[in-house]
């Protein structure tokens, strides 16, 4: 298990990142959040970290994603990295206003692995992340890196 | 007439006494002479005379015997029994004569015998009658004349292959027969003098045999008599015979001449021909019987073909109408000669021409075919057909003729396609209406999120604002930040009923059946905080019924109608009644929510429904004021309806009234009238 939680937050509005950031600090969360602000970045990242010679130490232990995002949106995202053989292994938890029933059968379809509304008040996003640490950072086994 | 007295000795009145027999011996004859002229008005003058030479005969042998015996028999005492039977024979010519007493009356008593036949004959007596004589069975009453001396050369030859007879005139035996009549009746001559004709003949036609034979006695002769016979051998012949009578030079009978011929071939193929023609006659009446129920069955086929209700026709192999029916030129307004022997292609409009000579070509073909087609009326209208064709081949496999029939479905067609247009219509009017419908769900669904997401960001900020500068920020700001707080909480619950409301009228899931009493159990589990909080009472009259619809929006309806009831409510011990009103149909259930609580006066009850319409203030009651108009919007998406009764104070019921079973929809009307 890796001392610290990396998340790498896909978002693009900017106080939703603020909120995260501060549950994540008032929850006394050790982590280290990468934050990008569009789909195609976050793509770029995502890929990168497949190339030879990169650290995985860079790679997220988690990825929350919204689908509501400039130029690719989160659901295009979402796709490319679950059918990628080398990203796939990633979790991504969807992290959005939306509870449509077709954005969340879209993203379990898409290979999501939750799906989750942002909660509508902030002590709930410090619950939030402290549950989504203690799921993916101290019980679940991340599957080992392919090399 | 003198009594029958005691025989008294002979006197020396002798002389005296023969005056008086010759008297008596007068009388007699007097007598007689009374009877024959009872019995033969018009008597010839011989019988007279016989009657006169009796009455001598009598007198004479009276006194002969008289003279010449010694112990003479008493005729005088004889004389009346005598007298006595003459009456009688008088008065009934059948009664036989006893055989005399006295041989000296015997020659008497022939004569009186004779005349006894001659009267008998004369009166015609009935067989039965000729029976009753002596002689026994068929003695005919004639006079009898020795046949011996009957002129036997003047019958003819009796050697001859004729069948040819002599009969005794009397008791009609045989005299004579040809060789070829004993050999047709298998008895010699010596067997036939021992019998009779009538012996012969076959019992039914005796009768008529003697009554003929008579006949022909009197008449002089007779032709073309038939009689059935059996012959000696047993065998049933038929005879014809002619007879001639034959009498002596004093003009008595001497016998009856008989020509036979065997007609029994003649009889019997008489009798087939009659038999058969009864049975030509059965077998005409029964064709005839079958003639008439044929063009009974012919005039009823006849009907059923000419006034179809569709139209038939048929065609040759070249395409030119043989036959149609009256439907057919009833509906086409044609006279038959108008369209029989012309081609099929008369009825067709020009564009349709090309068409029939592929699906005629497609009909001799495969010897079936089922076309839509237009045909020209006489008046020029077109009309829509609907064809269907079939084959009649004969035993060379070649076709003879098309068995056709048309219908007429203009009408219809019509029907169809106007039917057809609204469908499209209404179609488009669906399309048109569910993408508003759901553009109108993106709205909300974008304006809800995309309104969210700000307030979560003010109430969050707002939160970090006074924890980070809360010691530069004063009570007065503190308070001005939690107004902003409140309001963006308010707006966010504004929101989000107004996404509720935004799905209550739309059905998701499929409708099925509902067990209110489950519903109610979750409505229970649901406000369980609420209810405990409240110490509220929520009370259920049973049984509930069971509905049709969407179980999830009905959990909702009761869920917002309990929840006003318990939050509208400021009873010590507040109290919500569920249950059914009484009289209900099959079809649907009508139900009540009762509170005891505020109660809403008369003239809110028509804008309660209305969305974010409230009664109260904010801060006296909770809530946006969207409950009830969700409620609506639920019971209308089930085609129910909603109402309620209430007094300000008094509490509130509200009704719902809600399907039990699948209700049909227009659409499905619909569906129903294009179904086939």
């Amino acid at each position: 298990m890796h001392p610290e939680f990396h998340i790498l937050l896909i978002e693009d509005s900017e106080t939703d990142a603020k909120i995260i950031q501060r549950a994540l600090k008032e929850a006394k969360i050790e982590h280290r959040l990468t934050v990008l602000r569009n789909g195609h970045d976050a793509l770029e990242y995502l890929v990168g970290l497949g190339q030879a010679g990169t650290s995985p130490k860079n790679e997220p232990d988690l990825v929350l994603l919204d689908l509501n995002l400039p130029g690719l949106d989160g659901m295009q995202l979402l796709a490319r990295v679950k059918s990628d053989p080398q990203l796939c292994i990633i979790p991504v938890v969807v992290l959005t206003t939306s509870r449509r029933d077709e954005d969340i059968l879209q993203s379990y379809r898409a290979g999501a692995n939750t799906y989750i509304q942002k909660p509508a008040e902030y002590p709930r996003y410090r619950d939030l992340v402290r549950t989504l640490r203690r799921y993916w950072h101290e019980t679940a086994l991340r599957a080992p890196r392919d090399r | 007439m003198p009594q029958a007295g005691p025989r008294e000795p002979r006197s020396s009145t002798h002389r005296t006494q023969s005056v008086g027999e010759l008297l008596a011996g007068v009388a007699l004859g007097l007598l007689s002479a009374a009877v024959a002229a009872r019995f033969l008005p018009g008597t010839p003058v011989w019988v007279w005379a016989l009657a006169v030479t009796i009455a001598a005969c009598l007198m004479l042998i009276v006194s002969s015997v008289g003279g010449r015996r010694a112990e003479p028999p008493d005729f005088r005492a004889y004389l009346p029994r005598l007298t006595r039977r003459v009456t009688a024979l008088a008065q009934d010519p059948g009664t036989p004569l006893e055989e005399p007493e006295l041989p000296e009356f015997t020659e008497l008593l022939e004569a009186l015998e004779m005349l006894r036949r001659k009267l008998a004959s004369a009166g015609r007596p009935r067989p039965e009658e000729a029976r009753l004589t002596r002689s026994g069975v068929y003695e005919a009453a004639i006079p009898l004349v020795d046949p011996g001396t009957a002129d036997l050369t003047s019958s003819g030859d009796f050697g001859t292959l004729d069948m040819v007879n002599r009969l005794d005139p009397a008791d009609l035996r045989w005299l004579e027969s040809s060789k070829a009549e004993q050999q047709f009746l298998g008895w010699p001559i010596t067997e036939l003098r021992q019998k009779r004709f009538l012996d012969i003949v076959h019992p039914d036609d005796r009768n008529l045999a003697w009554e003929q034979l008579q006949a022909a006695l009197i008449k002089g002769e007779a032709h073309g008599l038939v009689y059935r016979i059996k012959t000696a051998g047993g065998e049933s012949k038929a005879i014809e015979m002619n007879v001639g009578v034959r009498y002596a030079s004093d003009m008595t009978v001497t016998h009856l001449r008989c020509h036979v011929t065997d007609v029994t071939a003649k009889v019997r193929a008489g009798r087939e021909l009659r038999r058969r023609t009864r049975e030509l006659t059965l077998v005409n009446q029964q064709l005839r019987q079958t003639n008439r129920e044929l063009q009974e069955l012919k005039d009823r086929y006849s009907d059923l073909y000419q006034n179809a209700p569709v139209m038939y026709f048929s065609l040759d192999e070249g395409g030119y109408l043989l036959e149609c029916n009256n439907t057919m030129l009833r509906t086409l307004g044609y006279r038959r000669n108008e369209l029989i022997g012309r081609p099929y292609s008369i009825l067709l409009p020009e564009s349709r021409k090309p068409f029939f000579a592929t699906y005629f070509a497609e009909f001799l073909k495969t010897g079936y075919v089922e076309v839509e087609s237009r045909w020209n009326k006489a008046n020029g209208e077109l009309i829509d057909v609907w064809l269907t064709a079939t084959a009649v081949v004969g035993p060379d496999g070649k076709l003879r003729h098309s068995r056709s029939v048309a219908q007429d479905v203009t009408a219809r067609r019509a029907l169809e396609a106007e039917l057809k247009e609204k469908n499209e219509r209404l179609a488009r009017a669906n399309v048109e209406l569910s993408s508003k419908n759901k553009e109108l769900d993106e709205f909300t669904y974008v304006v809800s999120h995309d309104l969210q997401e700000p307030l979560r960001t003010l109430i969050a900020f707002s939160d970090f604002l006074v924890k980070d500068c809360g010691d530069q920020i004063d009570a007065q700001g503190k308070e001005h930040v939690q107004h902003l707080v409140d309001a963006s909480r308010r707006m966010r619950a504004l929101i989000s009923d107004l996404l509720t409301l935004s799905r209550a009228g739309r059905v998701t899931a499929e409708f099925g059946p509902v067990n209110l009493g489950e519903v109610i159990d979750l409505v229970k589990a649901d406000l369980a905080e609420l209810i405990r909080s409240k110490a509220a009472e929520i009370r259920v009259a049973e049984p509930l019924p069971k509905l049709w619809g969407d179980r999830d929006r009905i959990v909702q309806l009761f869920g917002n109608l309990v929840a006003n009831g318990l939050k509208y409510n400021q009873q010590v011990e507040p109290l919500v009644e569920i249950g059914a009103m009484p009289g209900d149909s099959a079809s649907w259930a009508t139900l009540f929510v009762h509170d005891n609580g505020i109660g809403i006066d008369r003239e809110f009850h028509s804008k309660i429904f209305q969305i974010f319409r409230r009664l109260h203030p904010r801060e006296q009651y909770e809530g946006t004021g969207a409950g009830l108009a969700i409620c609506q919007k639920i019971v209308q998406a089930h085609n129910g309806q909603i109402w309620v009764e209430s007094e300000a104070g008094l509490g509130a019921t509200f009704y719902v009234k809600l399907p039990r079973q699948p209700v049909e929809t227009p659409r499905l009307r619909t569906e129903a009238l294009n179904a086939p």
